[in-house]
């Protein structure tokens, strides 16, 4: 009987968050392979191909701490939807999230976190979108994206990084965010209460 | 009121199970709920979520009440895991639900076996009948048993016990500080008070003792210290007084390692009878997949006295959860009494299960093969605990 629901609230949120990462990773990469195109000039290559990197596999995972008691609430969603865009240094992307994928190991929180709070029926999804993110890839990047959850857009900021593997690219994403921010209400159940605070991790493997 | 059942041979229905008895009969006085704090791997890292001791067992909060469905039993009904079943008046749960009254409670009954070259025995009887009370403001909280214990190893009766009071005052958000007698945190706080590291270190819940406790519960650090001393019922040559602290660090949101340590000084100096110990042991709890876990801890202790002798305690427990609420399990356990004697050692290496049907009910089984030495013999114990 218990309603952990409040705490997959927190578990959309991460899981956009890791779009949003996911998103900025494809274009780092995205823009090296541009690069060493051999026949085209690079911006001309970058203007007329910019191949977009999907999405192969990867998952998204979120942390929501519940008081008192330091609960540790933590979700784990498929792989976003979405293509990455690079051109010449420049990465642009976005990504969705199904929401109903979300699943934090109680099937009770998960339908309280699912109807309750993220309100999936009428919100299934969760959007990150960036545009003129740095492409550079192997090191850590701070970029600004927009995230879209519950009908509501607000500006997040993911800390990024990519990495060739063979001819895919992997990218890792975190980001943190507050429920309020997205006007889902604080999950609080018997006593325990979630922090408002979120944080999402997304990893992901990228290929054209 | 139930009285043991000695027998001349084993239970049928229990079959190959043996048991353990003069030592498990010891451990098996336990007069309080424990935790479960296997639930670490589910992200409750902290004993707090559910119930209303920082260092877990006894009286339940609602929210632990209710994973009792939700995480620990294979099946329940909706309302199955409230006080009386789901059988009060809603408006009668709720409104326990929401009053600050907390409860908790246990009866237990173990059948036992013990079989070797020269003896063959099994016992069955009620080894505890609990109830504990708590009333939690929040900022501070009271909590006490009282129950019935029955010793099967001579009175054959109950007797009225209260083993658990205290009182506790949560100074900030991760702190708390609490007076009483229960028990004090010292390496894992197990339901399964027959492993080694609990009743041969005298940290059996049939050992009671009077503690002033800090605890320290954080969001990846948790740290106890507790003076403790010996109940004034306990005899003069084993009462002790003791400083504890108690450290785990949270891994990776559902795992945790910790050490603990102990240094305490007991028994009659005056009468050249005192004693002096320390004991240091390491634990930790890890969530290896998601059907897959361990626990273990080990420890070394010190007594110096008449003489001075040197222990060392072990075990490990990996679990398998395939279905929800049934945790076959397969157990190692170490035991040297005097690491200077090979005598003293015995290694136990035991298959079980616990199964959680439904919410309020546990039974519990393990089949240990035991060696001392040449000499090989089997133990086994069945228990079904209802909890309130």
């Amino acid at each position: 009987m218990t309603k952990q629901t409040q705490t997959h609230q927190t578990f959309t949120s991460f899981a956009l968050g890791l779009i949003a990462a996911l998103a900025i990773i494809p274009v780092s990469s995205h823009g090296k392979n541009t690069a060493s195109a051999a026949t085209p000039p690079k911006e001309e290559a970058a203007k007329v191909a910019a191949p977009a990197l999907g999405v192969e596999s990867g998952k998204v995972e979120f942390l929501a701490i519940g008081k008192p008691s330091f609960l540790k609430v933590k979700g784990t969603g498929t792989a976003p939807k979405g293509s990455l865009t690079i051109e010449g240094d420049k990465a642009s992307g976005e990504f969705t999230f199904d929401l109903s994928t979300l699943d934090t190991g109680i099937a009770l929180r998960n339908e309280h976190m699912k109807d309750k709070y993220l309100e999936v029926g009428k919100h299934p999804t969760a959007t990150i979108r960036f545009k003129d993110a740095s492409a550079k890839e192997g090191s850590k990047q701070t970029i600004p994206a927009e995230m879209e959850l519950h009908g509501v857009k607000k500006p997040v900021t993911l800390e990024a990084t990519l990495k060739p593997e063979g001819d895919k690219k992997v990218a890792t994403a975190n980001f943190k965010f507050k429920l309020t921010d997205y006007q889902i209400e604080i999950p609080t159940h018997l006593g325990i209460t979630i922090a408002d605070e979120v944080s999402v991790t997304i990893e992901s493997t990228l290929k054209k | 009121m139930q009285h043991p059942k000695q027998q001349d041979h084993t239970i049928s229905f229990i079959g190959g199970l043996s048991f353990l008895a003069s030592f498990v009969f010891t451990s098996l006085l336990s007069p309080s709920a424990e935790a479960f704090p296997e639930l670490t791997r589910h992200g409750y890292v902290s004993c707090t979520a559910c119930h209303v001791s920082p260092n877990g067992g006894g009286a339940m909060t609602p929210y632990g009440r209710g994973l009792s469905r939700e995480l620990l039993s294979t099946w329940g009904g909706a309302r199955e895991a409230e006080v009386g079943h789901g059988i009060l008046p809603k408006e009668w749960s709720d409104a326990l639900e929401n009053s600050k009254l907390r409860l908790g409670g246990d009866v237990r009954w173990v059948q036992t076996h013990r079989e070797n070259a020269a003896v063959r025995s099994g016992q069955f009887f009620t080894m505890q009948a609990q109830a504990e009370f708590a009333w939690d403001e929040g900022p501070w909280a009271i909590a006490a048993a009282i129950g019935k214990l029955e010793d099967p190893r001579g009175k054959k009766e109950f007797r009225l016990v209260s083993p658990k009071y205290y009182g506790l005052v949560r100074f900030a958000e991760a702190g708390a500080l609490r007076a009483g007698r229960f028990a004090p945190a010292y390496g894992l706080h197990l339901a399964d008070h027959t492993l080694s590291v609990r009743r041969a270190l005298g940290l059996g819940p049939d050992v009671e003792r009077d503690n002033l406790e800090f605890s320290w519960i954080g969001e990846q650090n948790q740290f106890f210290a507790t003076i403790t001393q010996s109940a004034e019922s306990t005899a003069s040559t084993d009462k002790e007084r003791a400083s504890i602290v108690r450290y785990e660090r949270i891994i990776n949101s559902n795992s945790r390692v910790g050490a603990s340590f102990w240094q305490g000084s007991g028994g009659d100096h005056d009468a050249a009878a005192g004693f002096d110990r320390w004991m240091f042991g390491v634990h930790g709890i890890a969530n290896l997949s998601k059907e897959w876990f361990l626990s273990a801890e080990i420890d070394r202790s010190e007594r110096t006295g008449t003489s001075l002798v040197q222990s060392q305690y072990g075990y490990l427990r990996l679990n398998y959860e395939p279905v929800q609420g049934v945790w076959p399990l397969l157990q190692y356990q170490h035991e040297r009494g005097d690491v200077s004697l090979n005598s003293s050692e015995s290694n136990k290496y035991g298959i079980g299960v616990n199964f959680f049907p439904r919410p309020h009910f546990e039974f519990f089984g393990i089949w240990n093969r035991v060696s001392r030495g040449s000499d090989w013999s089997d133990e086994a114990y069945l228990l079904l605990h209802y909890y309130l």
